[in-house]
């Protein structure tokens, strides 16, 4: 009994640690890549300071394309790609790739979002000062948007944790892969129970710490 | 100072293309105080916003200074921007940011160092009477000092010009009141231009020098404020004009009075003379006032005051005539 024991702490410490390796990389480069990506096509609008509608449409579209394509359909399209870039498709560096991908389309689409709720005049005031676009995005959308942007990391991180219980089924590890391997193939249902209760326990945690970082930014 | 001419602003619709602006031209002097005044949709604040080519005109140029700005570009039409204030009606300020912050932003944008921030900061607070509120952000501010913090912001750079665009719209009469004063204490000390739109007649009257009233898309009237409100020659105008002076009588008062009832204008040093203890004086009649209201533009009087004549009918028609030879205008009511 002990010994069991030992064993599934053991078995959830490993699976927690990848699945948080899974959404910590994929959350990094939502905030890397997602952040650019949305201001790129929030800024490339119509009537904003950097109006192109060429790339302000191809940005929505690559976006929508992602988001359509269902997550368990992408994570094997993508399996090439992640070969090539992490040189296996198994573990959670591999499962990683796609599971960044869709969190990058995701956010982008958040982030977006968040600055079309910036006053604009708030930014005419801002354009009327002199500043230059570069400035504006640094001094006004941001802050002005950081409170959105935080609750839409959020969001992102707990959707991550859903996605990548999914990515652990084909082979990326992580609690989801735990759960189906005791629950689903070994019938230790004791197992799946903690597991998932585990899960919602990092669910809650994510979710209030993002609304109370939010809160205390939000000044208005 | 501000030359604009032809300028003409279309806009492409869903409908078909709007002319929002129709070939206006306008001078603006230095250190005025020029109001544009007009009802909503008139095309004010598009016309504003081609002085600081937020809107650039479609045709037409924008001449500040002798120079040509309307094709300004990049560095140029930045730094066009950093001499050219300008206020809103939602005062637009940063809300991420305390009041410092957005003051600060205004000087960041013109290259000025930390150092000079620090010191620039309070001196504006200081001049539109918010030094204790450095540290506060706005969504804690009263509308009147989030105005307050605006005018700051608009002031960082030390502008020539101001363009308010209807700053005291959001804000109630008492409000309103001490802005304006506070527009043009910066109007007189700091010797800046400032270009105010408004829908609200009082506002000109309390603060502008010259005014130019809009109605859609162009400019139908332009003047020395005392003369549009005196002589108003625009059916547009006159409108505007009657709206801030209303002396209708009540159809009770009329009926009962069974004598002569004038109306006498005042305009210009006129008003001064005591006409009616005068005609009372010389004729014998009764007379009673029933309804006026004078107030002073620019100190010269302008109004009118209704009253009523009593006595025989025709030392009442001699006194009515004396008083219409010494009075800018008489219109007969009754
Ligand atoms: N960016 C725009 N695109 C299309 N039409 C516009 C745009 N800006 C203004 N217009 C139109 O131009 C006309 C003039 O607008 P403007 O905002 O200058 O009026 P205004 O006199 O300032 O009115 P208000 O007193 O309501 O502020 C309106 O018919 C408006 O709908
Ligand atoms: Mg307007």
């Amino acid at each position: 009994m002990n010994e069991a024991m030992r064993e599934m702490l053991q078995d959830l410490l490993k699976a927690f640690g990848e699945t948080f390796q899974m959404v910590g990389i994929s959350l990094t480069l939502s905030i890397v890549i997602g952040i650019p990506l949305g201001l790129l096509m929030y800024v490339t609008d119509r009537g904003l300071f950097l109006q192109n509608r060429f790339v302000n449409v191809v940005g929505g579209i690559l976006v929508n394309v992602i988001r359509s394509v269902p997550f368990v359909i992408l994570l094997v399209l993508v399996l090439p790609l992640t070969q090539r870039l992490v040189g296996s498709t198994i573990g959670p560096a591999a499962a990683s790739v796609p599971l960044s991908i869709a969190a990058i389309a995701f956010y982008a689409r958040l982030v977006q979002v968040s600055l079309c709720e910036v006053s604009r005049g708030v930014i005419e005031a801002a354009t009327a000062s002199g500043a230059t676009p570069f400035q504006i995005v640094i001094h006004v959308l941001i802050p002005e948007s950081l409170p959105g942007l935080l609750r839409g990391l959020t969001v992102t991180a707990v959707s991550l944790v859903g996605y990548s219980a999914m990515a652990g089924i084909v082979g990326g590890g992580g609690v989801g892969d735990l759960a189906i391997r005791f629950g689903y193939y070994r019938y230790e249902t004791n197992v799946m129970v903690v597991t998932v209760l585990l899960l919602i326990v990092l669910v809650q945690a994510v979710q209030s710490f993002g609304d109370s970082v939010a809160k205390k930014v939000d000044r208005n | 100072m501000i030359n604009l001419t032809d300028i003409q602003v279309r806009f492409a619709g869903t409908q078909g293309t709007i002319e929002a602006v129709k070939d206006v031209s306008l001078h603006i002097g230095r250190q005025e105080i020029f109001g544009i005044v007009g009802t909503s949709g008139a095309g004010k604040s598009t016309l504003l916003r081609t002085i600081n080519l937020l809107e650039r005109p479609t045709g037409g140029s924008v001449i500040i200074d002798g120079t040509d700005v309307t094709g300004f570009t990049g560095v140029e039409l930045r730094t066009l921007r950093l001499r050219t204030g300008m206020i809103f009606q939602q005062f637009n300020l940063i809300n991420a940011k305390s009041v410092f912050g957005n003051i600060a932003f205004a000087l960041k944008v013109a290259g000025r160092t930390k150092d000079e921030i620090a010191v620039r900061v309070p001196e504006l607070l200081a001049l539109v009477g918010l030094t204790d509120k450095e540290d506060a952000y706005p969504a804690q501010l009263s509308g009147g000092q989030k105005q307050r913090v605006g005018i700051a912001r608009a002031l960082a750079n030390s502008p020539q010009v101001l363009l308010c665009d209807e700053p005291t719209s959001a804000l109630d009469l008492e409000t309103t009141s001490s802005i304006l004063e506070l527009l043009k204490e910066i109007n007189q000390t700091l010797g800046i231009t400032i270009v105010i739109i408004t829908h609200e007649m009082a506002v000109v009257k309390a603060i502008c020098d010259r005014v130019a009233v809009m109605d859609a898309g162009e400019i139908v009237e332009e003047g020395a404020v005392y003369d549009i409100f005196a002589n108003p020659q625009h059916e547009f105008t006159r409108q505007l004009v009657a709206r801030s002076l209303n002396l209708d009588l009540p159809q009770r008062l009329r009926e009962e009075n069974g004598g002569r009832i004038l109306k006498l204008h005042y305009r210009g040093h006129r008003a001064e003379e005591p006409v009616i203890s005068e005609t009372i004086r010389r004729f014998g009649v009764r007379v009673n006032i029933l309804h006026g209201q004078i107030e002073y533009i620019g100190g010269q009087p302008l109004g009118a005051l209704v009253i009523s004549l009593d006595g025989d009918p025709e030392v009442v028609e001699h006194a009515a005539l004396y008083i219409g030879s010494q009075i800018a205008g008489l219109e007969v009511v009754q």
